[in-house]
């Protein structure tokens, strides 16, 4: 009896590289990957701001997620935002930007599509275009330091 | 047709600007207006603004409430809510008490929001540098 090994093939997701804008298929637990068309560091993780959370920049191809207490300091650069909390600091989103009824965002927004819940707070100047591509990051943007 | 608002609340216009009619210059409505047509100059009402799907509006607006599925380039000023839904295209600023946006809506301008909005209105721009140097 010829008992066949059956290979598990590893589950894969499909992410936009931070930097060049370019589609990169992951394993789906990676945390962070080299960008195989412009070799770069691409974070995958998703956040999660709980509390206050002030850094320079963040930048990952997963989603953040700012909790009802949280406050997130920081230009952000991100797939998918969601904002229950508050958010200083500019904000480019290659897909999505969901502001619940008590979330807050002070700065500038770009990204495809925006919710917003009544009740939110927001100040600033906002691009939300189904066909927006998001400007190249800057170099200091391509620092290992993104995620603080 | 615009008959609710996102809430599900039951909207009423008076006024309605037909598909085929163009409006240029200074309109006030006591109640409310619903805009298929083109709309060119200023608007303002106590009530609600609809701009409908196939609706223009090139003017600056101050109501109640706003709802925009059509295109409109101007300023949006209420007193309540602003709404854009899935197939509204906005250029221009907002200033309100709430804003709802549809996944799909497209919106370029500066967004003020929150209660506070109105109160106050978003600083004019200054000259840093001019700010940075001593003073004689």
């Amino acid at each position: 009896m010829v008992v066949e090994q059956q290979r598990q093939t590893p589950a894969t997701r499909e992410v936009v590289c931070t930097h060049c804008e370019r589609k990169i298929e992951i394993p789906a637990t990676a945390m962070s990957v080299s960008c195989r068309h412009c070799h770069r560091r691409v974070i995958i993780e998703d956040l999660e701001i709980k509390t206050y959370h002030a850094v320079l920049r963040i930048a990952t191809a997963g989603k953040v997620e700012v909790q009802k207490k949280g406050t997130l300091v920081a230009d952000v650069r991100v797939n998918e935002l969601t904002v229950e909390g508050s958010v200083k600091g500019n904000v480019i989103a290659l897909d999505r930007v969901a502001v619940g009824k008590k979330g807050a965002i002070e700065g500038n927004v770009s990204c495809r599509t925006l919710a917003v819940e009544p009740g939110a707070k927001l100040n600033g100047h906002y691009r939300v275009d189904p066909a927006f591509v998001p400007p190249p990051a800057t170099p200091r943007e391509h620092a290992d330091d993104e995620i603080a | 047709m615009i008959d609710k608002t996102a809430a599900g609340t039951p909207v009423e216009f008076p006024t309605v600007i037909g598909a085929d009619a163009v409006f240029k210059g200074e309109l006030h409505f006591e109640k409310g207006v619903r805009v298929d047509g083109k709309i060119e100059g200023k608007v303002s009402t106590k009530g609600h603004i609809a701009v409908s799907q196939g609706g223009h509006l090139q003017a600056d607006v101050d109501a109640g409430s706003i709802i925009v599925e059509g295109d409109v380039k101007g300023n949006l000023v209420a007193g309540d809510r602003v709404e854009l839904r899935k197939s509204a295209r906005l250029k221009g600023d907002i200033t309100a008490s709430k804003l709802l946006v549809a996944e799909g809506a497209a919106f370029v301008g500066h967004c003020s929001i929150g209660p506070d909005a109105q109160k106050a209105p978003a600083p004019p721009p200054t000259n840093r540098i001019a700010e940075a140097l001593p003073r004689k």
